[in-house]
Parts: structure tokens; sequence; C-alpha cells
């Protein structure tokens, strides 16, 4: 298979198998939590539970104790990936093509800056993983795969801008296959905490909450 | 081809990024080179990926110098120094005046300009059949 | 043809001097991108050649090929080309027909066996035994294969003959072949195009002329010095893709300030061709400069890559059909999962029996 062959696949019916199966994943994934429900509640709720749970979404956002390296690289590649990801003019030309939608891009060479800053910040958590005993102990192979599939995406979008490698249309035709990875694992791996980190922070602050507990 | 000369099209030199002065650049370093050790080169102008306007600003920037030669061989040649001396700008048509080659030759003295060794060899032979021509016919 | 001549003589012959040779040669190193310094090896060279006899076979083709390489006006270099070979047999360029025709091509083949260059444009059919296009009674696959088992060399000119091109695309009724895949026994140089730029084909012949060998073949058997870059390796309008200023549609205000037109198309970036500097008609233009992106007509499948006008980031599929549809059907298997979960759960709810301490007591 050539590579132009392998890229024609990628875009193509490679890209939209990838798209039916993380929004059915995902869907799946949601509906599974919302429909299995809580418990009935047989007692009165000391304080409120929705306020609460919205309130713990919020606060979980912010650093505990000494961990701000940890914490702000987190944040870091976290926006920077969604920014390259939406922003990049390239990218929102797939979302309008594809869905018709669109919005202003950035420059270019302000999404290149921030595609450094995110790799170099998902090397930095990996980094912090790994020399951490605790961290590393607790870490599994699922991790990090999902470390892999999330940082080969950016790394692969960037050596394609730059022309990184003898052959552009591979170099191309990885990163979208990256992408659909990334999508088909999606939904099946611990990145559906994407989605599924507001049912979590929402489900304990309200059960905190119902008690009368501030967290 | 004169019918694509009709579509006006102007060109602002400048105004976009521009090739000219990665050009000269290389036009110094090829200079020196012939200069220091004798090595004659050349650039061939329709290899390097210009920008429009980029072409005249090189031409306008490099001048004029005292020489310009026409050569008629298998259609026009256009050849000048510019105002920097070594530096030839070669024009080469066909006899429909299209452009066919455009070099930046680095030289004492462009290769095509010299009579050909081969030429000369067979000169004497072409002078002596017109001297016993023009005899001839003075003879009788 | 005095095929014992050499090219010098025969130019000498044609009355062209030894400066218009110098010219000519300098021309050749321009076209086949070698350094300019090359015009005096090439001189020798060339002056040394004895002039190949080719054969020209036209196959499923629109005959753009023969037109990009005659439309220059003679003398030109690409005229010269054509002069210095010895083009024994041309469909649309012959004098002869019929019978004639026919036995001018086995006469050279027969004279010159082993050393003809075949070259070959438009694609082969395939299906039907080969019926869809046949000349003088003989399929094109008997002719190919007839023709190239004497051959020195196989050159396919256009995307037709080289890979297929329009003909090969969905659905390919014909059983449109490439040459490369039905001749495996044989040198072939792949020159695509749709249509090639006419300096590339007749590169490729000067090269041949010059060293008597085929030039150095990427893997699609591409002469490197002309589709070793992609269009965007070479493209005038590259700083705009880096700062990331496009044309959003043709004739907006980016389109008319010349800047990129990857989101109309163009597929530059992906296409292995020598637009971007040799360009087209004796260097006046190309595509992406007259403001139209890149079709990338020298990759294979190019027909059926997805639109001319979509970004290669976006994709040929409809994916908004694609996603509603996936919507329905994952909620559809949500619910379905969710709702089996809660039965599940009753069910193991139902099966919920009291144990007081008396039954643990007994077992």
């Amino acid at each position: 298979m050539t590579s132009l062959e392998l890229l024609t696949w990628a875009r193509g019916p490679g890209l939209q198998a990838a798209l039916v199966i993380f929004i059915i994943g995902m869907l799946i994934r949601v509906l599974e939590i919302l429909l299995l429900g809580r418990k009935t509640d047989l007692s009165a709720a000391r304080a409120g539970k929705m306020g609460p749970g919205l309130r713990t979404i919020l606060s979980r956002s912010l650093p505990v104790g000494g961990n701000w390296k940890q914490h702000l690289s987190g944040y870091l590649w976290h926006i920077g990936f969604i920014v390259v990801l939406l922003f990049y003019a390239p990218h929102i030309q797939l979302f309008k093509e594809g869905f018709n939608i669109a919005w202003p891009a950035l420059p270019t060479s302000l999404i290149d800056i921030i595609t450094i800053v995110t790799m170099a910040a998902l090397v930095f958590s990996l980094f912090l993983r790994f020399t951490d005993p605790v961290r590393r102990m607790l870490s599994t192979a699922g991790d990090y795969f999902a470390w892999l599939v999330t940082f080969i995406p950016v790394a692969t979008g960037y050596m394609a801008f730059h022309n990184v490698g003898p052959d552009y249309t591979a170099v191309l035709a990885l990163h979208i296959m990256s992408v659909n990875l990334l999508l088909v694992v999606f939904p099946f791996t611990k990145l559906s905490h994407a989605v599924t980190f507001l049912f979590s922070r929402w489900y304990n602050g309200a059960n905190a909450g119902r008690k009368g507990v501030r967290v | 081809m004169s019918k694509l000369d009709e579509i006006s099209v102007s060109v602002e030199p400048g105004g976009s990024p521009s090739q000219v002065m990665a050009i000269l650049n290389e036009l110094l370093a090829k200079l020196t080179a012939l200069s220091e050790q004798g090595i004659n080169d050349s650039i061939d102008l329709r290899s390097l990926p210009m920008f429009p306007g980029d072409y005249e600003q090189l031409k306008e920037t490099l001048g004029y110098g005292e020489i310009h030669v026409s050569i008629d061989a298998m259609g026009p040649t256009e050849i000048y120094e510019t105002a920097i001396p070594g530096l030839w700008w070669v024009s080469h048509f066909n006899s429909a005046d299209e452009n066919i080659a455009e070099f930046i030759e680095i030289t004492a003295l462009p290769a095509i300009l010299k009579t050909d060794e081969q030429d000369l060899r067979e000169a004497g032979q072409q002078l002596q059949q017109l001297i016993d021509r023009s005899s001839h016919n003075l003879n009788s | 043809m005095k095929q014992d001549e050499t090219l010098a003589e025969y130019l000498q012959g044609q009355g062209i001097s030894r400066r218009g040779f110098l010219k000519f040669c300098a021309a050749t190193a321009s076209m086949l991108a070698l350094s300019p310094g090359m015009a005096g090896a090439i001189a020798d060279a060339l002056g040394k050649a004895r002039r190949p006899s080719v054969i020209w076979l036209s196959f499923q083709e629109c005959t753009g090929c023969t037109e990009s390489l005659t439309r220059s006006h003679n003398p030109s270099v690409e005229s010269l080309i054509l002069n210095a070979i010895s083009l024994d047999y041309h469909h649309t360029l012959q004098a002869a027909s019929g019978d004639a025709a026919e036995q001018a091509r086995e006469q050279a083949m027969h004279d010159n066996k082993g050393e003809y260059l075949l070259i070959v444009d438009g694609s082969i059919p395939t299906g039907a035994g080969g019926a869809y296009s046949t000349i003088a009674g003989m399929t094109n696959l008997q002719m190919l294969e007839e023709t190239a088992k004497d051959a020195a060399a196989i050159v396919s000119v256009g995307t037709c003959a080289a890979f297929g091109g329009i003909p090969y695309a969905n659905p390919n009724p014909t059983g449109a072949e490439s040459v490369m895949n039905l001749i495996q026994d044989k040198p072939i140089v792949n020159v695509p195009g749709c249509p090639p730029i006419p300096i590339v084909i007749t590169g490729v012949l000067s090269h041949y002329l010059t060293f008597g060998t085929l030039p150095e073949l990427d893997n699609l058997k591409r002469p490197l010095s002309f589709f070793g870059d992609t269009i965007h390796d070479r493209c005038y309008r590259r700083p705009f893709y880096d700062q990331g200023k496009f044309a959003k549609s043709f004739d907006d205000e980016g389109a008319r300030n010349g800047w990129c037109l990857y989101e109309v198309g163009c597929k530059g970036p992906t296409t292995h061709n020598a637009c971007a500097t040799a360009k087209w008609n004796n260097g006046v233009s190309f595509p992406i400069e007259s403001g139209h992106g890149c079709i990338g007509c020298s990759e294979p499948d190019f027909w059926d890559a997805g639109s001319f006008y979509q970004a290669l980031s976006s994709s040929p599929e409809d994916l908004s059909r694609a996603a509603t549809g996936a919507i329905i059907a994952g909620a559809a298997a949500g619910a379905g999962v969710g709702l089996y979960n809660k039965y599940k759960q009753s069910k193991a709810k139902e099966k919920h029996y009291t144990v007081t301490t008396k039954d643990m007591e007994d077992s």
C-alpha cells in the first residue's frame, strides 16, 4: 500500500468508522451511568445535593497541597491540546466540511508554540508519573497506553506541519491514523474521563453535601 | 504566445516575502569563488522558487553594465553583463521568442560567446574556399 | 533514418551551429534540474550519442499527453528532442496509416531489437478480453506485450499509462490497468501528470540520450529529478501556509492577496511534481499561481481521493450523516445497555432473601 492509499483510507473510511465507534461508545458509557442511577434516597438530605455537586466539579479543579507542578503541567497540556485541536485552521476546515460549523482560527505560528508547550507538558507529566514512587506503583499499562494515544497525534501533527521526514504523505497518514486510534479507544479506556469526570465529581460532592459536609 | 501578454497583470515588487536577498548572497559566494579560485559557475533562475516581483527586483538590483550581446542561434539569446563585473545575465529564447532557459553566469566570459575550437579549425578551410571563389570571380 | 550518425552530426546536418547546440545543452541541463555547469558534459555526451529509435503506443488516452508535448513551437528544446530521437511510430503525429503504419512499427522493432525505447500513453483495458480498445485488429494488451518484448525500456507518459488514470477510477468499467502492472520484466519509467509537464517528458528522453540510462527513480518509478519534491515543498505561497493565511473561497480577499489555497482543496502537500518550479507554458504559471489548488494529478488514484475542493484535513466521507446515524445507534444501544443493567439489578434484588443468625448457625 502506498502512503497516499493509506492517507486516502485514513481520512475517508477510517475516520468515518472511528467517529462512529467513538460516538456510539461514548453514548453507551454515558447512558450506562445515567440509567443505572443511584439508590433511592430514603432519608432527607441534611443540605443540598445539586449545589454541592456542582461546586465540587469546580473545586476539584484547584490544586491540592504541594502538587502544583503536576497540576500546572496537566492544565498546560489539556488546554493546549484542546486549543490546537479547535483553533488550527486546517482542523477547523475538517469541522466545517464535516459538520458545517466553523469559527475563527488562531495564527499558525501561535498554534505552533502551543503545540510545543503541549508536548513538553505531556512529557513532563509522564516523567512525574514515572519518578514518583507511589504514582509509579499505581500506574498500569492502561495509563501508559492512554498517554501514548494522546501524545502521538500531537507529535505527528507537529511533524506533518514541519515536514519532518522524507514522506509528508506518510506522516500525514500517520497523524490521521493516530487520531482514529484515539477516537476508537476513547470510550473504552480511562480517556472517557473527559465526560465522566463531571458525573464522578458531582456524585462525590452531592454525596458529601447531603451529609452536610463541604468538599 | 503574444495573447498572454495582452492580459494586464501588474506585479508589485517587494510587496510579499522575497527570495532576492538569498539569491544575492549565493551570487556573492560564487563571485568570491571565482575571484579567489577561478571557478566558473552559474545559477539556473528556473530552478529557484521566486515570488512574483522577485525576478524584476533581482534584475533591477543587479543593474546593467557596459556590454550587451545579441546572439542568433536557434532563436535569439540575450546576454548582458550586470553592473557587477563577472555577473552575466543570460536569456535563451527559441525562434518563437519563448524563453527556454535563463541563467546568471558567474564568469569572466560566458562559454557561448567564445568561438569554438572545432569551428576555428574548420574556419581556415571556410575562408580558403571564399578566397578561391572570390579570386575565380575576379579572374573570370 | 540514419541510425548510425551521432546526434551532433545530425544536428549539424540540420543546420544547428555549435552555439545553438550549446544553448540546447544549457536548456537541457536546466530541464533535467542539473547544475548549469553540466551543460558542457551534456554537450560532450550528446555529441557522441546515436539517435535512438522510439516507438510511441497510444492506448486508452485522451491525447492530452501528446498535446502537452507538441504544444511548444519549434525549434524549441522539446521539438529538438523529438527531432533528435527517431520517432518511428506515433498515431497522432505519423504520416502513414493503416497497414503501412503497422509495418513501420514492426520494421523498427526488428531493426532495433533490444534497443528501441517504447513510450506508452493511455491505460490498457483488460476487461472483455481487451476488446474495449483495439488498433489494427489487435487489442491494446496484445500490442503492448508484443512491442514490449524487445524494447530496451518503457516510458509510461501520463497518469493513465503510469497508474491507470481516469479510466482506472471507480468503477473502472473497462478493467483499465497501468503499464507497470502488466509488464514486469522491463525497466519502466513513469512520467505521470494529467498531462505531464512537457519539459518533464523530454527531460527523461534527454537523460536517456545523454547518459544512455534511465534516470534515478522513486518508489513509484518516477524520475527523482522531477518528482522528488512535492508542490508544497517548492510552492511560492508557502509563507502564507506557515502563517495560517488561507483563502476561504475563490476570489475572496485572501485569494486576491495570493494566500495559501489549502482550504479550497489544494493537494500540493501530497503531490510530487515539478509544477512549482518548471511551471507550465514555458514557465508562465502553474495552477496555484493562477489561483486554483493543485488537484494531485501526478499521484495514483487522484480521481478517487475525494473532492478537488475539499481540504486535505477534511474527510471525503459524509461525516455528519455518519455522526447522526451513530448518535441514534448509540442512544439506542446505550438505552438498551442501561435498561438491561437495571433489569439485572432488579433481578438481583428479587433474589434477595433475609438471612437470620439462626440460618447461619444451621449451615
